[in-house]
């Protein structure tokens, strides 16, 4: 039926392909309506054959039994046959009973031909066999209807014309030399069974063979889309595989059993909870309600980009990223990829910074603070030149402690290293905070301080947001006039978040500058980091902290007017029954702590405490937050 | 402010000497230096300091680990411990809760030091 025979026994018959053969699991991934039609139309075209062969068999059945009955029905030996003669003809007309054994022997191109050749050999025999016979009335004429009949349902409408000519001619041949006593139209006229059958069997093969076409129309056009699938899926260069309802792998791609370090066959019919997801990093067990892999499958929610450890075969651990989706089956598909030798080279860089931070940091403690006692005058009095050398001296000291901080903290936002202690807040008292921190330096450059807020409860981090909270206002002070006031406001937004905007009337921003000003190192004026003292580097911090909030920061500025720096966070929603702002989250220790010591000391006082996540980091936490707004608009 | 007694543990030479020239020049404090975890416990119990500028990142026995060694013993228990180090992203929660009195941020300035100490321990 024009399948070529290495299709037949590959991926595009599921039920035919065979445990190992690397396309099994291909084969079960098939988009599951696709994988239908196509084990349906297999099933079609093997029922198909199946009756062919049967077919086959019954003609030569049959003619066997004419035969039988030729040569044995007539015992006063009238026959005017040889034995001999009619056994071997019975013998080639017997051919059809070797259909069945051809059918599992032939695919079907070869299949196919034998038919055909052996239909059109069917009516040639019986007529040299009813000539032999002296009559057109031998009972070998019967062979041609059937000749005809198999040829439309084995073969093309071409061959039913080419079986039914050589009947019709056979007949007529027989007519003349067996020397018949009525007319030839007489014999043709009962020679019409042949023409009706001939004509019913060609339009019954002509049909079957617009089927066949359409058919292989399909398959091929369902064998190209799954080989373009295919070749995607296991191609693809991150670890794909599917789980049932139940869990149960029921497909994985090459890259996933290369990262898992499993064959296939170890994968396929298994939990894959239980095979490579069922402990955390640290060995302890990953309940299923720990694993968002089932939470996806239960809720039949998606997953973005999850992190997650697997295990391999050897019993070795395998940071992930992993993404979840459900899929057709009822089940989920999950696409990862090895982070492992990433998270590594993450952890070293860390690590490499913190250092090199320390090491930095204590040399100018010294610095600092022996400049520091010198204008002092802790250790004797100088004269105002030395004074002023000293001053700056110190105040770059300080201005490089800044941006070693910065660089840093920018670092551990971007690592995600930061964990995020929330609790519900009041934010009129924590702008009121940071007012009162600002007020020296406001008052220094005569800039007044305004607040404008009503209670507002936010869930936040305190201390990250009054980090981010005195650096917007210190750069509102820095960049306006004596004279000019700085508003800090307060208010809910129309998504019911708590929004904080800190408005100056400065110099304002440049539009070109306003899309890039919480990039890392960016300042409208170059000049700015040596007239004003900052480090380029505030902004990139605030975005960063306002985002792992779930926020958005951005800023509105004109030109000579002023600019007004916005930040959202999430308003507070419930609180528990005494009333109490519950802390959900910790915080991860500083570069300088020893990590475990820290936070298995923060874990050991809050016991109670369960949670602990952590944020996104700077450069991929839209990753995860839908639908957030870009600062810098 | 009062003349108190200070033990300064830290890792750098030069720090130390930093930290109690300003603790003793302009603080009028008397101070006592140690350059590491085991030196400082050792000083802090030959006769209990009013309170200990510790560093966090150190050779050997860290300051949480001094931390919680100076805790574990009665002697010392009740000694305010502060700790110097680079205040990062305002963490100074995560100090308080290894029972820290409270941090002091590096590189710091020595003509504050007093003064910051001061208000962290609440010495008049």
């Amino acid at each position: 039926m024009g399948v070529t025979n290495s299709e037949r026994s590959g991926w595009m018959f599921p039920n035919r392909a065979v445990p190992g053969d690397q396309d099994l699991g291909w084969s079960l991934v098939q988009d599951g309506r696709l994988g239908m039609v196509q084990a349906a139309l297999a099933d079609v075209d093997d029922a198909f054959w199946r009756q062919v062969t049967h077919l086959g068999v019954l003609v030569g059945a049959l003619s066997s039994a004419v035969g039988l009955l030729y040569v044995f029905g007539d015992p006063d030996g009238a026959n005017r046959l040889p034995t001999t003669l009619v056994l071997a003809a019975m013998l080639v007309g017997s051919l059809g009973i070797l259909a069945l054994p051809l059918d599992r022997i032939f695919a079907s191109p070869q299949r196919s031909r034998f038919f055909g050749v052996w239909t059109l050999c069917v009516p040639v025999i019986a007529t040299l066999l009813a000539w032999l016979d002296g009559s057109v009335s031998s009972p070998f004429v019967s062979l041609y209807p059937l000749a005809l009949v198999f040829a439309a349902s084995a073969s093309s409408p071409r061959h039913v014309l080419g079986v039914g000519t050589i009947s019709v001619a056979g007949f007529v041949v027989l007519h003349v030399l067996t020397g018949a006593t009525v007319p030839l139209a007489w014999s043709l006229f009962r020679s019409q069974l042949i023409v009706v059958v001939a004509v019913t069997s060609a339009w019954l093969a002509a049909s079957q063979e617009r089927r066949a076409g359409w058919m292989r129309q399909l398959t091929g056009e369902l064998g190209r889309i799954a080989r373009s699938h295919r070749s995607l899926v296991i191609g693809a260069g991150e670890g794909i595989y599917q789980v049932d309802e139940d869990g149960r792998i029921t497909f994985a791609n090459p890259m996933a059993c290369r990262i898992l370090r499993r064959d296939l066959g170890e994968l396929l019919g298994r939990c894959a909870h239980q095979v490579f997801h069922h402990s955390h990093r640290d060995g302890t067990l990953r309940s299923r309600e720990e694993c968002d892999v089932f939470h996806a499958l239960t809720t039949a929610s998606s997953i973005e980009i999850g992190s997650s450890v697997y295990w391999t075969s050897d019993g070795s651990p395998i940071e992930v990223d992993h993404s979840v989706a459900p899929s057709q089956n009822g089940g989920v598909v999950v696409v990862f990829r090895d982070v492992t030798e990433l998270r590594s080279a993450q952890r070293h860089k860390d690590e490499f910074v913190s250092v090199v931070s320390h090491e930095l940091r204590t040399p100018l403690t010294s610095i600092r603070g022996a400049l520091g006692l010198l204008a002092g005058g802790a250790v004797g009095n100088l004269d105002q030149a030395a004074l002023d050398m000293i001053q700056i001296a110190s105040t770059n000291a300080d201005r490089l402690s800044r941006l070693i901080n910065d660089i840093l903290d920018i670092e551990r936002l971007e690592s995600g290293k930061v964990l995020l202690r929330l609790e519900d807040q009041d934010m009129r008292e924590v702008i009121n905070a940071c007012v009162d921190e600002m007020r020296v330096m406001a008052d220094q450059t005569g800039i007044a301080l305004q607040v404008d807020c009503p209670r507002l409860e936010a869930v936040v981090d305190r201390d990250r947001v009054q980090q981010v909270l005195t650096n917007l206002l210190s750069n509102a002070i820095k960049f306006s006039e004596s004279g000019q006031a700085v508003v800090i406001r307060g208010s809910l937004n129309e998504d019911d978040e708590v929004q904080i905007d800190v408005v100056d009337q400065g110099r304002g921003i440049p539009r070109s500058h306003q899309d890039r000003i919480f990039g890392r190192f960016e300042q409208v004026d170059a000049s700015d980091s040596r007239r004003r003292g900052g480090t380029g580097l505030g902004l990139a911090i605030c975005e960063g902290l306002v985002k792992q909030h779930g926020g958005q920061i951005w800023v509105e500025s004109s030109i000579g007017r002023g600019s007004t720096f916005s930040f959202t966070l999430p308003r507070a929603r419930t609180r528990d029954q005494s009333g109490n702002a519950q802390p959900s989250l910790y915080v991860v220790p500083g570069d300088e702590a020893p990590s475990d010591t820290a936070n298995s000391a923060a874990l050991q006082a809050h016991p109670s405490e369960q949670v602990l996540r952590t944020v996104p980091s700077l450069g991929t936490s839209n990753r995860k937050a839908s639908g957030v707004r870009e600062g810098g608009e | 402010m009062s003349s108190q007694h200070v033990l300064v543990i830290d890792d750098d030479d030069d720090v130390r000497t930093i930290a109690r020239m300003s603790l003793e020049a302009v603080g009028g404090h008397q101070v006592r230096a140690a350059d590491g975890g085991e030196e400082g416990i050792r000083l802090a119990l030959e006769s209990p300091p009013d309170a200990i500028l510790l560093d966090m990142m150190m050779p050997g026995m860290d300051g949480p680990a001094t931390l919680r060694l100076l805790q574990s013993i009665e002697e010392t228990r009740h000694v305010p411990v502060v700790f110097l180090t680079a205040k990062v992203l305002g963490s100074d929660s995560q100090f308080t809760e290894l029972g820290a009195a409270g941090l002091i941020a590096k590189p710091f300035d020595p003509m504050s030091l007093p003064g910051q100490l001061a208000d962290i321990v609440g010495w008049d």
